[in-house]
């Protein structure tokens, strides 16, 4: 399925070839009813033995864009409730909390549950998730292709990532060209089980093929650009909970929402409430089991 | 309910009684170059109003007191013809044969009436256009479009160019029942919704019913969009074609049996692949890219109270990329008809169709890793309808409707490495099946009406698994409760739906007369979308036990004049109209290849009103309409907007359309159209912020279609050149169509967005947004198209 990608240039110079798409996107400026600013919690950690950071920030308007106020001084705590040990994070950098384990330390394993405490002025703030299993990745497949009128020579990767039987797991795959995180809007991918989503019973089995092939990079106009001898790949498949799928399915969703087929603009819904008032602040937390895999295109 | 069903019977009854003295003349109207019958055609008795229309397929019934009279056939652009009856004795059959204005034979009298059925027709809120009218549009690439042609009517909107479908008096576009000789067609457009898939070679002409609509139709909430095919020259050989921008065509028609029966085939495709191919050359490789479609109509005269149609319709879109990959989709149609006449004043029509629309999308040739996925909606139906000509002043009509209805949402097979799995989702089965009664009286010089009933049943059945689902907090996916087993046939829910419906005309004087109507609609199927255009992947659903049935009330009223002895036509109408049960989707919805879609489901309500007036001239050299529309349109769902109203996404506060036809010459015309409506909502967010390097957009106020995209406006022309009428008549004709569609360019927005740029955002970095302004067209579209007729 990843050689859709391949076509869709073909599909496109058709639709311009027959006139029909004179279709053109313009910047405009528009009016901002951007109001007030609302506490950001972008507390995406894992279990992996390395320092785990949670970030503190608020909203900003949309289109005025610039950087975000961050949020220093606060107290940020993750509890794993199933051995009871909580675990401080120290401010670093503005608004960065970070907490490094000593030696082989880990935040906790498969089936544990935490909370994360969050004391910003007056203010509490707490949320819950528990450390979902992520998948088993066999390997990383690459495939050469020649020289054609849309692309350029090179290799073409795909993640050989299992997903375990039962209907349920949730995946975020995180994958790396020479070190740069590939997450540009249209770069990014969930998973529900080994698919898209839950409707589809796909389970225990292989990542299905456009799955496996997201961690291609793609260049501006969304083509994608062939790996070459010497790149090296690394991707992460992080367990993700059901909250932080539906989180990302929305996020990833609206980012790319453009053209004639657009969905209507929706909120990514988080899961980390003002323990006084019960408003939800915008962001989440989620705890991953990350499983990886490194390769050098030969 | 009783009381209006006895009223019913006591009219019926009461001039049931005052038949016996009346002789009966009944007869088709056609036109007499080619033998098409003429729908909406009057015969009236020449010095009186005492007269009465062909119906759908071209046959009047005219009941009068024994006696001799004058009758006058008269149908627009076509000159009248009388004739001489004598009723004193017996009932009689006359048939009308009308020749076009201007190619009249000496013998015949011609006497110039001009039509006045904007004030004597009962029916509001109606909107009928001819080919020949949908012929002279100007269009997109030169490519006369059925669908598009709609859109300039009053009433009717849509989301934006390219979108398919049509939205009608605040409808969703699955609310429209758009039916080609009968028949259901489920995807009205090629190419996502650039063109129509009606070929305009093989259509007569087109009615849209955006209220009032008589109990005989039904089955949709908004508007019938009925869509008759031609039925061939029964009286010579014809073939008629073009090449335009797009599609090349090719129609060929003639009788089976001279004046008994005939038949037409016509043909589009789409050929910018066969051009291209030489000059891409191998990357294309088994690339294929077209659309493609084809009409039959066929009928035949078994003998004077008889005649047999049969029509058929396939189309397709195809996509593919030899054998990695490939996307088609298209409807297939096929309706048999039965006219039946049972005496002078019964008429009869027995209809069965089948419609089927269907695509398919494969991925992948080897067995390690592919992946075939198609649906389909496919009914079978029968349909016997009845009109009773008591006498001029009433008609009754009865008949009902039975549809079987098959679902395929998906059937889906991929190889995962070499695996099989079947995720296809279960079938779903319905049978929709319903009755009416109508009675058109007139009562007096001044007053008519139409009431009538619908009565419509809905079973969803086995065999399939069933869902129930738990309780959500609101806008959220339900969970899943239980799944239980239905046998085959078992009825899983079904419903029942009193439908009336209901028109009174009131004449003022000859040249004015007001109108009102109601109506209930009800609808069981449902068109599972929330993308802003329509994608072809959308699927139908059935009501289910987690989908309620749609209704709508309408009440319109119109006040309707003709001046300068009927060349001007002003009508106004206005409504209200309210939507239960309306179909909406939790953020986040997957509606495709979804086991537990209608978990995603939410239930609104619905409001439009509105009020539309429209100028129109129809004769004469130069000749046209002005409509203007104000109008609104609001949902009300749980879970979106914060359970308060809000604008849809089709709302739109002005709607203006200028349509003017101007002959330059004998051989030129000149055809221009204005369009202005104001911006449809759209949403845009209000604050911004980052997760793991994403700028993720916010709504604060969880506001939906807060903001208007800027008005839309585009003047569209063309110019005709036809044949020079005073060289002679040659066998072969042509004529060339020379259009410039959004004459001065402008970019109108088919929507605003916000965007975050393309680029990568590391961790703790910052992304630039903007709002970005989407426009379909872009740019002024020139086109040249050839057509030509062979006779």
């Amino acid at each position: 399925m990843n050689d859709i990608h391949k076509y869709l240039p073909i599909v496109t110079f058709f639709f311009f070839s027959i006139g029909v798409f004179t279709a053109c996107e313009d910047p405009i400026d528009v009016p901002s009813d951007f109001e007030e600013s609302q506490l950001v919690v972008d507390a995406w950690i894992s279990n992996v033995s390395e320092p785990q950071t949670i970030r503190l920030s608020e909203s900003i308007d949309y289109f005025g864009g610039g950087q975000p106020p961050l949020v220093s001084g606060a107290t940020v705590e993750v509890c794993n409730d199933s051995s009871n040990e909580c675990y401080t994070f120290v401010e670093g950098n503005a608004g960065e909390y970070t907490w490094t384990p000593e030696g082989e330390q880990t935040l906790g394993q498969v089936g544990d549950d935490f909370t994360l405490n969050i004391q910003v002025g007056s203010e509490t703030y707490s949320s819950v998730t528990d450390l979902a299993r992520s998948t088993r990745i066999d390997s990383i497949g690459l495939t050469f292709e020649e020289e054609s009128l849309f692309f350029e020579e090179g290799f073409f990767a795909e993640v050989y990532a299992f997903d375990l039987a039962g209907r349920g797991d949730t995946y975020w795959i995180r994958a790396y060209k020479n070190d740069t995180l590939l997450n540009r809007p249209a770069e990014n991918v969930v998973v529900w089980d080994a698919t898209f989503d839950s409707g589809a019973d796909i389970d225990g089995t292989y990542f299905i093929p456009p799955l496996r092939a997201s961690i291609n990079p793609l260049d501006d106009d969304g083509a994608l650009i062939p790996y070459l001898p010497g790149d090296e790949i690394y991707v992460e498949v992080h367990s993700i909970s059901e909250e932080a799928f539906r989180f990302l399915n929305i996020a990833i969703e609206q980012i790319n929402n453009e053209g004639i087929f657009a969905v209507p603009l929706a909120n990514s819904i988080g899961n980390v409430v003002n323990t006084a008032t019960g408003e939800r602040a915008l962001g989440i937390f989620n705890v991953a089991e990350v499983a990886s895999i490194r390769r050098v295109v030969e | 309910m009783l009381s209006r069903l006895l009223l019913l019977a006591m009219l019926v009854t009461s001039s049931v009684s005052l038949w016996g003295q009346k002789q009966t003349l009944s007869g088709y109207i056609r036109d007499a170059s080619n033998g098409e019958t003429l729908i909406g055609a009057t015969v009236f008795v020449d010095g009186t109003t005492t007269g009465t229309y062909t119906n759908e397929y071209g046959f009047y019934s005219l009941s009068l007191e024994p006696g001799t009279y004058t009758i006058v056939a008269s149908y627009l652009g076509f000159s009248d013809l009388s004739a001489e009856i004598d009723l004193s004795t017996s009932n009689q059959k006359k048939d009308f044969e009308l020749q076009e204005e201007g190619t009249q034979i000496a013998e015949v009298v011609v006497t110039a009436t001009e039509e006045d059925k904007n004030v004597k027709d009962l029916q509001m809120s109606v909107q009928q256009l001819d080919m020949a009218t949908i012929g002279k549009l100007p269009t997109l690439l030169g490519e006369t479009d059925v669908i598009r042609s709609v859109l300039l009517l009053p009433g009717v909107t849509t989301v934006g160019e390219g979108a398919a479908g049509f939205n009608v008096r605040g409808g969703s576009i699955d609310q429209n029942l758009v039916i080609l000789d009968e028949a259901p067609v489920y995807n009205s457009s090629h190419l996502f919704g650039f063109f129509s898939v009606f070929n305009p070679d093989a259509v007569k002409g087109v009615k849209l019913y955006k209220g009032g609509i008589p109990a005989r139709y039904g089955g949709r909430l908004s508007s019938i969009l009925d869509v008759r095919m031609r039925e061939g020259n029964s009286k010579s050989f014809e073939a008629q074609g073009g090449i335009g921008t797009i599609f090349s065509r090719l129609a060929v028609e003639a009788p089976i049996v001279k004046d008994k029966g005939s038949f037409l085939l016509a043909g589009r495709r789409s050929y910018i692949d066969v051009l291209a191919a030489p000059f891409l050359g191998d990357d294309l490789g088994d690339t294929k890219l077209n659309f493609y479609d084809l009409t039959l109509k066929t009928n035949y005269k078994l003998g004077e109270n008889d005649q047999l149609f049969l029509s058929g319709y396939l189309g397709r879109d195809v996509f593919g990329f030899g054998d990695q990959a490939g996307f088609n989709w298209g409807n297939q149609t096929a309706t048999l008809r039965w006219n039946h006449i049972f005496n002078d004043r019964l008429f009869s029509n027995f209809t069965a169709y089948y419609s089927n629309y269907d695509y398919e999308l494969g991925f992948g040739d080897d067995e390690e890793d592919s992946f075939d996925w198609n649906a389909r909606i496919i009914n079978y139906s029968f349909k016997p309808e009845f009109s009773y000509f008591i006498n001029p002043d009433n008609v009754l009509r009865f008949g009902g409707q039975t549809i079987y209805y098959e679902f395929q949402p998906a059937n889906a097979i991929a190889n995962n490495v070499g695996e099989e799995i079947d995720f296809s989702l279960d079938r779903q089965f319905a049978l929709e099946s319903s009755v009416f009664i109508e009675n058109e009286l007139n009562v007096g010089a001044r007053w008519k009406f139409n009431y009538g009933l619908r009565l419509s049943h809905f079973a969803y059945f086995g065999d399939r698994n069933v869902y129930t689902y738990g309780d959500a907090p609101l806008g959220t996916e339900k969970p899943l409760a239980s799944i239980t087993t239905a046998e085959k046939g078992e009825v899983i829910e079904d419903w029942i739906n009193l439908e009336p419906r209901a028109s009174l005309q009131y004449q003022v004087n000859e040249t004015s007369s007001i109108k009102a109507s109601y109506m209930r609609t009800a609808q069981y199927i449902h068109l599972l979308s929330n993308t802003t255009a329509s994608v072809p992947l959308d699927i139908w659903t059935p009501s289910t036990n987690n989908i309620e049935p749609q209704l709508a009330d309408q009440v319109a009223l119109g006040y309707f004049r003709n001046f300068d002895n009927n060349k001007y036509e002003l009508s106004i109408e206005t409504y209200y109209k309210d939507y239960q049960n309306l179909v909406d989707y939790i953020d986040g919805a997957d509606l495709i290849l979804n086991e537990f879609v209608e978990g995603q489901v939410l239930t609104g309500e619905g409001r439009a009103y509105g009020i539309e007036t429209m100028v129109e001239k129809k004769k004469g050299r130069f000749s046209g309409w002005v409509n203007y529309t104000l109008a609104r349109t609001e949902r009300l769902v749980e879970g979106i907007n914060d359970n308060e109203w809000y604008p849809s996404r089709f709302d739109q506060t002005h709607n203006l359309n200028l349509t003017g036809f101007y002959d330059l010459s004998e051989r030129a015309s000149l055809s221009a159209s204005f369009t202005y409506t104001t911006g449809t909502p759209t949403t845009l967010p209000s604050s911004g912020y980052y997760q793991q390097g994403l700028y993720i957009p916010n709504i604060d106020d969880n506001a939906r279609n807060n903001f208007r995209i800027p008005d839309y406006h585009r003047l569209d022309l063309s110019l005709t050149l036809a044949r020079n009428p005073n060289k002679p008549k040659k066998r072969l004709e042509g004529e060339w169509v020379f259009g410039v569609y959004n004459l001065y360019g402008r970019r109108n927005a088919f929507s605003i967005y916000g965007s975050q740029q393309d680029e990568r955002v590391p961790l703790g970095g910052l992304a630039d947004a903007e709002a970005i302004r989407f426009s379909v067209v872009g740019s002024v579209i020139p086109s040249i198209s050839y057509n030509f007729k062979f006779k």
